[in-house]
């Protein structure tokens, strides 16, 4: 099993093969991957500004997660199963599309950079919830996960006009 | 509509339009801070409007809610349009001859003055109880609002499919 077999089986279920001949499945799902992943990038954008300290000073960290974060997941979901759909379409040529490798290789580690943040440095928030000016350490988590967003964004742009 | 053509002949023809068209990193480049432009609309009108629609956290009073995020939502769209008119000026006819782009900017200029009624509306709340039910009309004014930017951004993806 290896990734072009399964890219080649998910091209090959009813939902890529309808998402790769319909005029308009393919346009509305990119217009609908586009609101999430902004809704997604915005939302982590807001909580990243705070934890460097750059906006929202005089409000908790704590508190300013609690509330974007739920859109933020809301958001994600979306833009998976939007993106899933997508890729469906044609599975195999996104696979060899260089830009579409990097575009998942800066969602894995973003993913990773807030796993790390959540499970390691979160523990301590109590220490640091209410500070206008956050630890270092917290204020490089939310540089590196902005860095590794807008890189998210302008691979998935690249795509579009790299894709054969 | 003719004189739009011929507009856009003369800007397709800049010294500004022929380099933007011709290096072939500018346009993905703008494209992509156009799309976090976006993204830094959507976040803090998505948070602002589902709260007066009673959705999500309720720990801030509705004005300090907007006093905090409006700068953000005004910041970007300065950003989109710096960034969308040097869209427009490399691929003029694209944007401007385009019924796609021009219902785009129909509902653009709707929802910026939609956005607008509602901050001042905020504002003039004063220090009221953060619990406070909008009245009706807010709420759907950020019904409205919602509504417009899925238009607008639905809109912005499907200039490329029509001609």
């Amino acid at each position: 099993m290896t990734l072009h077999s399964l890219a080649a089986a998910l091209q090959d279920t009813a939902a890529g093969r309808f998402v790769a001949v319909s005029a308009w499945a393919f346009p509305t799902l990119e217009a609908l991957h586009v609101l999430c992943l902004t809704t997604v990038f915005g939302t982590v954008a807001l909580v990243d500004l705070r934890l460097m300290g750059l906006a929202f000073r005089d409000r908790r960290i704590t508190a300013l997660s609690a509330e974007v974060l739920p859109f933020t997941w809301a958001a994600f979901a979306g833009a998976l199963l939007t993106g899933s759909l997508l890729l469906s379409s044609q599975a195999t040529v996104y696979l060899a599309n260089p830009a579409f490798r990097w575009k998942m290789l800066m969602l894995a580690l973003a993913g990773l950079n807030m796993m790390v943040f959540h499970l390691v440095t979160w523990r301590r928030v109590q220490a640091w919830d209410g500070r206008r000016d956050p630890p270092f350490a917290v204020r490089i988590a939310g540089l590196v996960s902005m860095a590794l967003w807008i890189g998210v964004v302008v691979f998935g742009r690249w795509i579009g006009f790299t894709l054969q | 509509m003719q004189a739009i053509a011929l507009f856009c002949n003369w800007l397709g023809a800049t010294p500004l339009s022929q380099t933007l068209q011709s290096v072939s990193w500018i346009v993905p480049t703008v494209q992509s801070i156009h799309i976090v432009g976006i993204a830094m609309v959507v976040a803090p009108t998505i948070l602002l409007n589902m709260r007066l629609l009673g959705v999500g956290g309720k720990s801030q009073p509705i004005p300090r809610l907007f006093a905090s995020l409006m700068p953000v939502v005004w910041c970007a769209l300065l950003a989109l349009v710096i960034s969308g008119a040097l869209l427009i000026i490399a691929e003029p006819k694209r944007e401007l001859l385009n019924i796609v782009f021009q219902t785009k900017m129909a509902l653009l200029i709707g929802d910026v003055a939609s956005t607008a009624g509602l901050q001042r509306w905020a504002a003039s709340k004063g220090p009221s109880p953060a619990q406070d039910a909008p009245p009706p009309g807010a709420r759907a004014a950020a019904l409205l609002s919602l509504i417009l930017f899925v238009a607008i951004i639905g809109c912005g993806r499907w200039i490329a499919y029509v001609q």
